[in-house]
């Protein structure tokens, strides 16, 4: 079991790459892909977290591109989007992404609408009159941000832009269909948007045309989804759990979700899938109540439960599917302090757990809001989350360090999500799209709820006070329109509470205004809402003194008259008093005198009062002006202190800033410090793992040597030579070194273990190895003998008949079924292997014998070349034919490789390399070089590079095209005679005069050489060499034996540890090398 | 276009109950008749042997839970008539033969602990419901008693079933000559614009294969998603029939192949060697290299 692959999701989508695990929905991928055969369109719809964009890219797509829709062409062209907040621009930016064409110039291309897609796609190199073009799928998904986002619809009118996208889409279905196109479109749709439709003029007919409508997944098809993916990745599901599961789980909304986020849940409590997934992970998951569990699995169940810590254990109480998904989240809400302190490496540890909780909430009040009484997600980035916290110790990198947990691969709740070991994916930048992966998560994570709707409480509030502010401001600021006493304590208390800054107001614009022009607006709209409270906070201050100081005035006033009217009263008496007496006197003298005098009395009463209303009226103008210079002093004093704050909090930002800076820098600096540090030890580790190895090589190569000399046990031979590897091997030190490959052989030689196979007593001529690593040969008397390989033994399982009267001087395979040989008087035949009929067919005479033969790679031709410079062209079909063409070039032959449908690389002895093209009977010779000679030839296709072999052993790898050297090196110290290459196990294999065979990767060409045999030490003449499948070189003796040799030392040393044979023990090693040496 | 009309005719065997589902049973009775569903029922006393007849004579039982145990509480054993009926539908051994055991109080409370039993002894044929309207249960058990079984065509058995686009046709027909030589190859081309229904042949040639080989050299967007296809139809890891993907190594590289990792085994390769990382892949599948 594999246990990096988790076959459910989760949360999350399924992906394209998770197509492999997508299963339940086979019929009705099926009957959408049979929808697009016939009618070019689908048009999908269905509930919300129903799988729509799961099924279309993780069910529809990958089968379309494996070849199971019926279409023109075979490979196809996808191009999907999503409206977002402009469609065409999203549309043009996919299209021009899928056919190569910058994003401009394709919506210069779309923008007349109608046929304008279908004219670019048959423009298009894609579209061709033959089998090579592609098929172009254009899915539109998640259609209805149509209508979701403001951008594309207002007040139910669509914009511009959506118009042009559902003309262009429309008018390319029904163009494909007329004219037979091979192009198709998908949309998917939430149904809930289905009657919005009708404001597109068409959509309605196309969508009735060719709907699919998602149907709920059925008992069987539920099941699918449970059990299937965990049989595909090789686990497991109880009978009993998915009958519960199916049970328990609830039809309608997040259905899917939540069963897939279960089953991930799942999977991973069972051990990644090790274990069968039963009831027990289920209960472990917070999924179903311990009490239905078996005895034994309860008593496990309550000894795993025993070991959480308390927090954890409140999140069991309520089990059942949808609470998993809760405890899930809950008890990472709950666990996120601790992972941002032990992982967020390049955040400051700064905050609080009660801080790290309140950025969590933060984050997730950001990624939600209510949309027609939903709670849905809202997508922010870092760096509108982290203004919206708004504390200076706060930063971006605190905001990701904290949250990172709902991001990880294992947890995948808020997107995008973090790969393991990727710093960038972890710290994310500022400007980061964050989101919640399903809104499942708002439905089922109980506090997530409490929050989503603490958040649409707020908005409320706030589209209420913005009104009151909005129409203060319509009125330039009028007092009139600020808050009264009761509703500023309302809001007051509201402000207070929720402390909303530019940023949260940012999060409510849906304008189309660029991001810049949104945060200038929503800066403004918070300094206003300062202004509005502030103001509005001064006024009722203003109000409640004025209405303190008019009491005030009044209660003198009344207090002042009161006087004045004691003392008037007492004066009037006086007078009267007065008047009496004089009136006694002048009783009779006076009495018009007496009207008068009472007149003046009055005239004298009301100029009394009215001084003493003058003198009133003038303190209460002085108390008035008292009052507002009281007034207009508070608020310059308010007005000063609000700026001296507002400086206070500039300086703190800057010096806050500054010391972000200065810590970044600081920072920066012990990287460095750290990194040079880690530098320097990893250079002296070296040294020291250096300086450690070249000891163990000296150890192992003196061993090696050992290992040759006779001890009179030839398996202590053999356990010198396997330790002599295991301290190479241990000290990853070069893999083939030559001692120890010559010790390994001899010690495995002297042991029996590589036995030369015996297989005819005639003298051999020529040998091969077919594909199935048999060997074929051909015997001096001209019979050919086919051996199987096993048990290190060769068994003969063909033979034809010897019809020579010659002896066979010199044979050549180009093909294991196909044999050229030449006899001793210079006669030459083909022997067919493949068929019945075994009669060697003679070739026309060229005077000299055959030196190679090649088969063309198309293999209809055989090319082969006489040792007297003639090369001759023959049909296999048909070699005692005329040949196809001929060349005589007159000097000697070394070697001929045939390349392409007609190229022969002809080497002369006289080191010339030419190129003659048969077909056309064109000759160029490509490479000299003069004062040498040349014997081999062999062509590194990969590469294409020729390896010539010159007389000193040297080898050059000339370029196959233009013959110019790439490089050269030395191969071996004596001519070499022979050389294959093997196309498999990329190793060059030579035969050196003096009968030395040497092997040399071609990925490694400065490598010096390995000699894996010197054929001389055995008296042996080698006649030929070659490989098998696996990579092991055959070598042909004089003598007939067939010898066959690892190019690996590794294989040698795996079959000795089969084997079972011991390494030497310390106190052996001292008696062999007369020291002490740890082989461990 | 895409209805399930229902066409299959079956027949359920209806247990009997306790007596606090007697009146759910005749109306569960009724509906099973509208729904045009054949009733099998016990009347009078059967052997064990007998009993077993009759319910082999329909193709699934109904067993409907109550608040009291079927199984006698006092001597815990099971003599009463549902509990008979439910353990020999338990002993049924044909993967054929499905169990619908339904609790429609839709909860486990202390008078009918007993279904927690029940519910631990579901195995591979007993669908378990709670659902609390008897319709719903109805609709369920004939949605899921109408899957039509699989009919399987004809094939014969080869030792490597060989797939290519058409677009490569060319290369891979020289790779299946090789192969042909050594092993016995079964060649499927695929063509987008054909009417045959690939995965139909592959689901049954496949098992009757001991490897699967796609191969591609221009095709390769077709290959990826192809090969995991048909791995995810053939049984994925399970699968006893293993697959192998070959590129071209002139039109592939191992970027590409990295949805295939650790999934399905796969070479790049040039094109001459391609029929020998098959050949070595198909011998130590077979445990052929072992003998060298």
């Amino acid at each position: 079991m594999n246990a990096e692959i988790c076959p459910y999701p989760g949360l999350r989508p399924f992906t394209e790459q998770e197509s492999i695990f997508f299963k339940g929905r086979d019929m009705h991928i099926r009957q959408i892909i049979k929808l697009l055969e016939e009618n070019k369109m689908a048009f999908i719809t269905g509930a919300s977290g129903d799988g729509k964009s799961s099924m279309v890219y993780a069910g529809v797509l990958p089968n379309i591109r494996a070849g199971f829709c019926k279409a023109r062409f075979n490979g196809w062209l996808i191009a999907d989007f999503k409206p977002q907040k402009n469609p065409f621009q999203s549309l043009c930016e996919s299209i021009g992404r899928t056919i190569d064409m910058p994003k401009d110039e394709t919506a210069a291309e779309l923008k007349h609408g109608f046929s304008s897609l279908v004219d670019l796609y048959k423009k298009s190199d894609f579209y061709t009159d033959d089998d090579s073009g592609r098929n172009l799928l254009i899915i539109a998904d998640q259609f209805e941000e149509m209508f979701t986002n403001s951008e594309n619809f207002t007040n139910g009118k669509p914009s511009d832009e959506s118009y042009i996208t559902i003309n262009l889409l429309l008018e390319t279905i029904r163009l494909s269909i007329i004219e037979q196109l091979p192009i198709y479109v998908i949309f998917t749709m939430r149904s809930d948007f289905i009657s919005q439709c009708t404001v597109f003029k068409n959509l309605p007919e196309y969508i009735a045309y060719s709907q699919f409508f998602v149907p709920q997944l059925k008992r069987n098809e539920i099941r699918q989804v449970i059990e299937q993916p965990a049989k595909l990745a090789g686990g497991s599901i109880s009978p009993r759990l998915t009958e519960i599961i199916i049970n328990n789980l609830n039809s309608g909304f997040d259905q899917l979700p939540i069963l897939q986020h279960a089953l991930n849940l799942l999977w991973k409590m069972a051990d990644n899938g090790e274990q069968q997934m039963d009831l027990i992970h289920l209960a472990q998951i917070a999924g179903i109540s311990s009490d239905t569990l078996s005895p034994s699995d309860k008593k496990l169940f309550d000894s795993w439960f025993e070991t959480l810590p308390e927090y954890q254990r409140k999140y069991y109480e309520t089990p059942s599917l949808n609470n998993i998904l809760n405890a899930h989240a809950g008890i990472l809400y709950e666990s996120a302090y601790d992972y941002f302190m032990e992982n967020a490496k390049w955040a400051d540890k700064n905050i609080t757990p009660d801080e790290s909780k309140e950025i969590i909430e933060t984050v997730f009040k950001s990624l939600t809001k209510t949309d027609n009484k939903r709670q849905v997600r809202n997508r922010c980035t870092i760096n509108e989350i982290t203004g919206i916290i708004n504390k200076p110790h706060i930063t971006n990198a605190t905001v990701c360090g904290v949250i990172n947990i709902f991001r990880t691969p294992e947890n995948t709740l808020l997107q995008p999500f973090s790969v393991p070991g990727r710093l960038d994916t972890q710290y994310l930048s500022g400007d980061t799209v964050l989101d919640v992966t399903h809104e499942a998560l708002i439905r089922n994570w109980k506090m997530l709820a409490e929050w989503a709707e603490e958040e649409e409480s707020f908005l409320k509030d706030y589209h209420d006070f913005a009104t009151q502010m909005n129409r203060w401001l319509q009125y330039d600021k009028d007092q009139q329109y600020l808050l009264t006493s009761g509703t500023f304590s309302y809001f007051q208390n509201w402000y207070l509470a929720n402390r909303p800054n530019a940023y949260r107001f940012l999060k409510y614009d849906n304008t189309k205004n660029s991001f810049r022009q949104k945060l200038k607006l929503a800066q403004n709209q918070y300094e206003n809402c300062q202004d509005f409270l502030e103001y509005s906070d001064l006024a009722i201050k203003a109000q409640e003194t004025s209405k303190r100081r008019k009491l005030l005035t009044v209660i003198t006033i009344l207090a002042a008259f009161t006087v004045g009217l004691i003392l008037l009263t007492g004066w009037a008496m006086r007078e009267r008093e007065n008047a009496t007496n004089v009136a006694e006197y002048a009783r009779q003298q006076a009495d018009s005198a007496l009207v008068q005098r009472e007149r003046a009395l009055k005239s004298q009463q009301i100029a009394e009062r009215a001084n003493t209303n003058a003198k009133i009226q003038k303190a209460e103008a002085q108390v008035q002006a008292s009052i507002a210079k009281n007034a207009r002093d508070e608020a310059l004093r308010a007005k000063y202190l609000a700026e001296r704050r507002r400086h206070e909090a500039d300086s703190l930002k800057e010096i806050a800033e500054l010391n972000l800076a200065n810590a970044e820098f600081q920072k920066l600096i012990a990287d460095d410090q750290r990194q040079r540090a880690e530098e320097q030890a990893r250079i002296a580790k070296m040294a020291n793992d250096s300086a450690t190895r070249l000891y163990s090589v000296a150890m192992s190569n003196a061993l090696a040597m050992k290992a040759k000399s006779p001890y009179g046990n030839e398996k202590l031979n053999l356990r010198i030579a396997y330790t002599a590897y295991l301290l190479n091997k241990r000290n990853n030190v070069t893999q083939n070194n030559a001692e120890l490959y010559d010790a390994m052989l001899y010690s495995m030689e002297l042991n029996d273990l590589i036995k030369p196979l015996k297989t005819t007593n005639e003298p051999i001529a020529a040998f091969t190895i077919d594909l199935a690593d048999r060997i074929i040969l051909i015997t001096e008397k001209g019979r050919v003998i086919g051996y199987n390989v096993a048990d290190k033994k060769a068994k003969e399982f063909f033979s034809s008949s010897s019809n020579n009267k010659e002896l066979v001087k010199s044979a050549v395979f180009p093909s294991p079924n196909l044999v050229l040989y030449s006899t001793m008087g210079k006669n030459h035949y083909s022997i067919n292997i493949s068929g019945n009929d075994h009669t060697p067919k003679r070739l026309q005479s060229q005077g000299d014998y055959i030196k190679n033969a090649m088969l063309t790679p198309d293999g209809r031709f055989i090319v082969v070349a006489y040792q007297n410079g003639h090369i001759s062209v023959l049909d296999v079909d048909d070699p005692d034919g005329r040949p196809e063409a001929n060349l005589n070039l007159k000097t000697e032959i070394a070697d001929i490789f045939c390349y392409g449908k007609s190229d022969v690389y002809i080497l002369t002895k006289n080191a010339t390399l030419q190129r003659w093209n048969f077909k056309s009977n064109n000759t160029v010779e490509i490479f000299s070089q003069p004062g040498v000679n040349a014997y081999a030839m062999t062509c590194i296709e990969s590469k294409n590079l020729l390896a010539i072999c010159f007389s000193k052993g040297d080898i050059q790898f000339l370029d196959l095209k233009t013959g110019t050297k790439e490089s050269d090196m030395l191969g071996s110290h004596s001519r070499i005679e022979k050389i294959i290459y093997d196309r498999r196990t990329k190793y060059l294999a030579m035969l050196s005069q003096g009968n030395m065979i040497s092997i040399v990767p071609s990925n490694s060409m400065k490598t010096k050489p390995l000699v894996i045999d010197d054929f001389m030490l055995h008296n042996f003449a080698v006649k030929n060499i070659c490989f098998d499948s696996y990579g092991t070189i055959y070598v042909l003796t004089e003598e007939s034996f067939i010898r066959y040799f690892e190019t690996d030392i590794n294989l040698y040393a795996e079959e000795l540890a089969q084997m079972k044979i011991n390494e030497l023990t310390q106190e052996e090693y001292g008696v062999i090398l007369g020291q002490s040496y740890s082989t461990k | 276009m895409f209805l399930n009309l229902y066409t299959q005719n079956f027949k359920v065997f209806l247990s009997a109950v306790t007596v606090d589902m007697e009146s759910l049973r005749n109306s569960v009775k009724q509906i099973l008749l509208k729904a045009g569903i054949e009733i099998v029922e016990q009347k009078g006393d059967l052997t064990p042997g007998q009993l077993l007849d009759l319910m082999l004579s329909a193709n699934c039982s109904m067993h409907i839970l109550g608040s009291i145990d079927i199984c006698d509480p006092d001597s815990g054993v099971y003599h009463t008539p549902p509990a008979q009926h439910y353990r020999t539908a338990k002993g049924i051994d044909s993967k054929d033969y499905k169990m619908f055991v339904w609790n429609p109080s839709g909860t486990i409370n202390d008078n009918n602990q007993y279904v927690n039993i029940v519910r631990r002894d579901i195995d591979d044929n007993t669908i378990y419901s709670d659902i609390t309207s008897p319709i719903v249960f109805v609709e369920e058990l004939r949605s899921i008693m109408n899957v039509k079984p699989e009919v399987k065509a004809a094939h014969d058995a080869y030792d490597i079933l060989f797939i290519y686009n058409s677009l490569d046709k060319d290369s891979a027909r020289e790779i299946t000559n090789m192969l042909g030589d050594l092993h016995k190859v079964v060649n499927l081309e695929i063509n987008a614009n054909t009417n045959t229904d690939y995965i139909e042949f592959i689901h049954t040639q496949l098992p009757l294969c001991k490897m699967g080989a796609v191969y591609f050299d221009f095709a390769g967007d077709w290959a990826i998603p192809f090969a995991q296809q048909v791995w995810k139809q053939t049984g994925g890891a399970g699968s006893s029939t293993p697959l192998f993907v070959a590129g071209n190594n002139s039109h592939a590289d191992e970027t590409q192949m990295k949805p295939l990792k650790k999934i399905i085994a796969y070479t790049i390769n040039e094109k001459s060697i391609i029929p020998l990382d098959i050949k070595i892949y198909y011998d130590k599948l077979t445990g052929k290299n072992d003998t060298k």
